[in-house]
This record gives structure tokens, C-alpha cells and sequence, in this order.
């Protein structure tokens, strides 16, 4: 039994609930538990949290990344 | 500004933005630089965890459904419910030989205000020491330039000696002067301050950058005012540094002042984590906390570089009590100790070193042939000096052959003052040695034996530098040279009449 965290910037529709659910229900094979949670801070994009593997598909996490590689590199 | 606009988009282009799963924990509560989490599933022992903002953690304590970590810096941002990351790697440190007159904090970086370290090798810094058939048994003194050390308990390169004493005795002043030593040696030097009062680090940064010492010592740094986790992290750390050098083949010395402090700091994060305490509240391997480290320092035989660490931990004693919990379990890992008194301190004795209980158990296999030619007899003839000491008062009650022991005793003594600050070569160590123990101080005034000293070395610069040479480049006293040196002893103490006791009308 996983515990399954969504995160995003502006709070999902049911529509787009029920659809993220079953796809991830079908990636991750065994049942789910679904919790969802609003963070603006993450500017937009997707934050999957299962048990405790971390997805982070976030806008905020993409730029963060540029800026690490553009600190590191010049 | 064209090729810095495709440089950018060549940075950019080549970024993955593929989301990786990353382990996450969430932070349950956050204390004193401690925090709990859930998660974190598959974290390894001593991983470092990225707190977010740049900070990281230590990930100390496992348990089954919590991971104890230890901020290493303030991480103030943190709150519970906050997420933390695990990095996948163990605790290392980026060094080079650009590390060679800076000075670094536990995690490497530069906090002397100067450029950031370039990265050469990462070096963990926890690391199991080199087996039983990587050794080579020490045979290379190192010289500390202080004649009571180099002459009775000489350290060898690969050895480890604790300087242990009470509070303002010299030892960190012994282990100074050991570093201003090594500029003609090829010895690399890293200063390890644990605990101490920045005011201290500025001082002996001060001292070694005046006295050109700066160039081949590293200082690694963890003061008073740095979190316990740093604290506990330094020693590691600068082993680290040693063992990049030692890698290369290169002989280092390496310096923890101090290791009572580095104690201290272990247990304020062992009764954080909640592990159980022990004697003297220090947790349970406190003892394995100071092995593993001094371990490390070792000579490697020819097969693994030839190169050699050597270490002198410094203990703080709390009343000259060398049988407390911590001060014990460093001397049993050693090879010996160097005892500083604080009484022999306040008499005058500078450096205040306690002869009979000073020992070292590499010994005379670390010494050139010419130290033990001259000071195989220092520590007996000592020995018998204390001995008598009580009777010095009835001097004038007491049989010739007493007396001359007496005389004889207190002038080698005196020989063994020293500055701190004034370390000497072997050639100059061996020459005063040899005037002592055959006897040409016994017609000196016994209260000018250092000044005797002092104009003696003059006079061997200046008129028989070559004798000091040949000292040198032999390693031992040829009958020639004996010959020389006891005829410039005889001709200095003709003409130096002002040092010699005046005759009795």
C-alpha cells in the first residue's frame, strides 16, 4: 500500500484528479493512496511524492537546475 | 559577448530537466542542530543530505522509523514539514595542492577570505586505515627542533605522540614550533583547530605566515563558535588533506589541537541524537571516535608510495589528572606521550616537559646516529639528577662525587630550556648536547648556561660552520669530528672567560 502525494501550484480539477490517478495507479502496480496538496511556490508543474521517492516535475525545480548548471559552469 | 552567449546556450542546452526521483524525507521537529525525519528510506550511514538553500546534513543515526541528521551549518530556513534530500554521497572533500597555505573549514571550503579551492581529488573523510601489510616500520626521525624531544623522546615520520598537559603548559606552542621546523625537512604540515578561539587561529596563522611556514601547512579549522557537527568533522577532514599528500609518496605531520575539545563535541551531538551515555556522559565509542583517526597516520612501505603521516594529538589534562577517561584512551592508541607540567612550567623549566614520564615507543629507531651517540646517557644522567634533587639544599654537606652529579645535572637541565619559537637543527642540537654531557658546562656558571649556550652556537656559525656540515651529511660523529668539537668547546670556553664560574679568592 503506497502513500501517493501530489503536489501543485493552483489546486487540480476532479477531471484531472481521476486521470492522474489511474495512470499512476498503473505505473505503480500495487494500490494507492492518494493525498494532493497546493504549494505556489512551486510556480507551476507537478510534484509526485511516492512513499518516499520524490518526482519533482516542478517549474520551480527546472529553474533551479539552470541556475546550479549556470553557476557551476561560468 | 557573442562567445559568452553561446557558451550560455551550450550550458543550457546540454541541462537534463528529466524529473530523477530523489529520496525525500520530511523534517518531524528540528532542535539545536538536529533534526528527525520520516522517509529517507534508503539512506546510508554518514550520507550527506541536502537541507535546501545550499546547506547539508549529516545523516548520523538510523533507526526504523526515523533518520536522526545533523545540520552542518545553521539551516535556519528549515521547518517541520519541510523536505530533505538524500545526495548519494558520502562525505568527502575537494582538495589539491592549492590547499597549501590556506585555511579551510571542515567542509573545505576557504574561509581565510581567498578563492575557493580548486579540486583536484575528492578525499573521504572517513576512510579505513591502510592493513597490516601496506606498513613500514618507522625508521626516519622527524625533527621537532626542540633538543629535549629530538635528544630523549625522539618521534620518527609515521609515529604518533600525544603532548598532553594542563591548560597554558606549551603544547600547542611545542607543536608550533615542530611546524616552523619542517621548512628545510620536505614535510607537508596541516593544523588541525578544533574548539579553539578564533583570536588563537588568528594568531597562529599570523605566526606561520611571518615565519614563512604558510607554504607548506594547511590549516583545516572548526573554532569555538562553529556547530558541534564541524567540530566533530575537522579531524576527519584534515586527515583528509594529510592523506591526498600522503598518496603522492610525501611525509606529512599533522597536528589535532585539540582532541579533548573534539570529545566534547562528539558528545554534545551523541546526547542530541539520544544515543546512551557512558563514564563521563561521553557515549559508548568515544574511543573508536579517536582509533579510527589516529589509525590513519601511518608510514606506507615502498610498495604503496613510501609516504608517511605523522601525528601529534594534543590532550587537555584538568589538573595534571592523566588517568580521566579521555586523556586514557588517546594515550593507549599513541606511541607515546610528551607530559607537560604546569609546575615545571611556572619554575622556569620552558618547555615544560616532564622527562620520567615522557616517554616514546618508537625510540632511539627514529634517531640519527650522532643524536644517539650524544644523548644516550641524557635520561639516565636526568633520571639520577631528580633523584638527588632534594639534597641540592645541602650542598655543602655532601660528598664530592654527589655534588659534581648534582652540578652536572642541573647544567643538562638547563641545556634543555629552549624558546618556543626557536627551534634548532640537529647539527646545533647535537653540538650543545656533547658540551654538556662531557662535562666542558661544568666549570659555566650555572646560571648562565643559557646565555653559554647561545653565544656557543654563535661562535660554531661563524668560525666552524663546516663542522655543523659535516655533522649533517655524516648522521653520526666520526672520531675527527669528535676530536674538532672537543677542541672548539675547549677554545670557546678560553675565550669566553664571562660565563665561567668566578674563582673563590
Amino acid at each position: 500500500m503506497k502513500n501517493i502525494t501530489i503536489t501543485t501550484a493552483i489546486e487540480l480539477t476532479s477531471a484531472k484528479k481521476t486521470s492522474l490517478e489511474s495512470k499512476i495507479s498503473k505505473k505503480v502496480g500495487s494500490k494507492a493512496k492518494f493525498s494532493y496538496k497546493v504549494n505556489p511556490n512551486l510556480i507551476g508543474g507537478i510534484t509526485i511524492a511516492i512513499d518516499s521517492k520524490l518526482y519533482d516535475g516542478s517549474v520551480k525545480y527546472k529553474l533551479e537546475t539552470i541556475k546550479q548548471a549556470l553557476y557551476s559552469n561560468l | 559577448m557573442a562567445k559568452k552567449t553561446s557558451t550560455v546556450s551550450s550550458i543550457l542546452d546540454s541541462i537534463d530537466l528529466t524529473a530523477e526521483p530523489r529520496s525525500m524525507g520530511i523534517v518531524k521537529n528540528f532542535s539545536d542542530g538536529i533534526m528527525f525525519t520520516e522517509g529517507l528510506d534508503d539512506v546510508q550511514l554518514g550520507e550527506l543530505i541536502d537541507l535546501g538553500s545550499g546547506h547539508m546534513g549529516l545523516a548520523l543515526n538510523l533507526e526504523t522509523d526515523q533518520v536522526g541528521v545533523v545540520a552542518l551549518s545553521s539551516a535556519k530556513h528549515l521547518q517541520a514539514g519541510d523536505p530533505i534530500y538524500r545526495t548519494g554521497k558520502i562525505l568527502s572533500l575537494p582538495v589539491s595542492s592549492d590547499v597549501l597555505g590556506r585555511t579551510i573549514n571542515s567542509l573545505g571550503e576557504a574561509i581565510d577570505g581567498k578563492a575557493a579551492i580548486q579540486a583536484d581529488k575528492d578525499m573521504p573523510l572517513e576512510k579505513i586505515a591502510p592493513g597490516v601489510m601496506a606498513r613500514q616500520s618507522v625508521s626516519v626521525p622527524l625533527q621537532t627542533g626542540v633538543k629535549a624531544i629530538d635528544a630523549m623522546i625522539p618521534i620518527g615520520r609515521g609515529q604518533r605522540e600525544l603532548i598532553i598537559g594542563d591548560r597554558a603548559t606549551g603544547k600547542t606552542a611545542i607543536a608550533l614550533g615542530t611546524i616552523l621546523n619542517q621548512s628545510d625537512q620536505d614535510v607537508i604540515c596541516v593544523y588541525v583547530c578544533i574548539g579553539q578561539k578564533r583570536s588563537s587561529l588568528a594568531q597562529i596563522t599570523q605566526v606561520l605566515e611571518d615565519r614563512g611556514a604558510m607554504e607548506y601547512t594547511a590549516i583545516v579549522a572548526a573554532t569555538a563558535s562553529d556547530t558541534a557537527a564541524q567540530q566533530f568533522l575537522a579531524p576527519y577532514a584534515g586527515q583528509a588533506v594529510a592523506e591526498y599528500f600522503l598518496e603522492q609518496g610525501k611525509d606529512v605531520l599533522i597536528i589535532f589541537d585539540d582532541l579533548s575539545k573534539h570529545a566534547q563535541a562528539y558528545r554534545e551531538i551523541s546526547l542530541l541524537l539520544r544515543r546512551p551515555s557512558g563514564r563521563e556522559a561521553y557515549p559508548g565509542d568515544v574511543f573508536y571516535l579517536h582509533s579510527r583517526l589516529l589509525e590513519r597516520a601511518c608510514r606506507l612501505n615502498k610498495d604503496h608510495g613510501g609516504g608517511s603521516i605523522t601525528a601529534l594529538p594534543i590532550i587537555e589534562t584538568q589538573a595534571n589528572d592523566v588517568s580521566a577517561y579521555i586523556p586514557t584512551n588517546v594515550i593507549s592508541i599513541t606511541d607515546g606521550q610528551i607530559y607537560l607540567e604546569s609546575d615545571l612550567f611556572n619554575s622556569g623549566m620552558r618547555p615544560a616537559i616532564n622527562v620520567g614520564l615522557s616517554v616514546s615507543r618508537v625510540g632511539s629507531s627514529a634517531q640519527l646516529k650522532c643524536m644517539k651517540q650524544v644523548a644516550g646517557t641524557m635520561k639516565l644522567d636526568l633520571a639520577q639528577y631528580r633523584e638527588l634533587e632534594a639534597f641540592a639544599q645541602f650542598s655543602s654537606d655532601l660528598d664530592e662525587r654527589t655534588k659534581a652529579q648534582l652540578d652536572r645535572g642541573f647544567r643538562v637541565n638547563e641545556v634543555l630550556k629552549q624558546g618556543w619559537d626557536t627551534p634548532l637543527k640537529v647539527e646545533e642540537q647535537v653540538a650543545v648536547i656533547f658540551a654538556a654531557v662531557n662535562g666542558y658546562l661544568d666549570k659555566v656558571d650555572a646560571e648562565k648556561v643559557t646565555e653559554w649556550e647561545a653565544a656557543y652556537l654563535d661562535y660554531m656559525h661563524a668560525s666552524n660552520q663546516d663542522l655543523l656540515d659535516q655533522i649533517k651529511t655524516d648522521g653520526k660523529i666520526e672520531d675527527k669530528t669528535k676530536e674538532r668539537l672537543d677542541k672548539s668547546v675547549e677554545t670557546f670556553n678560553q675565550i669566553n672567560s664571562q660565563f665561567m664560574i668566578e674563582e673563590q679568592a
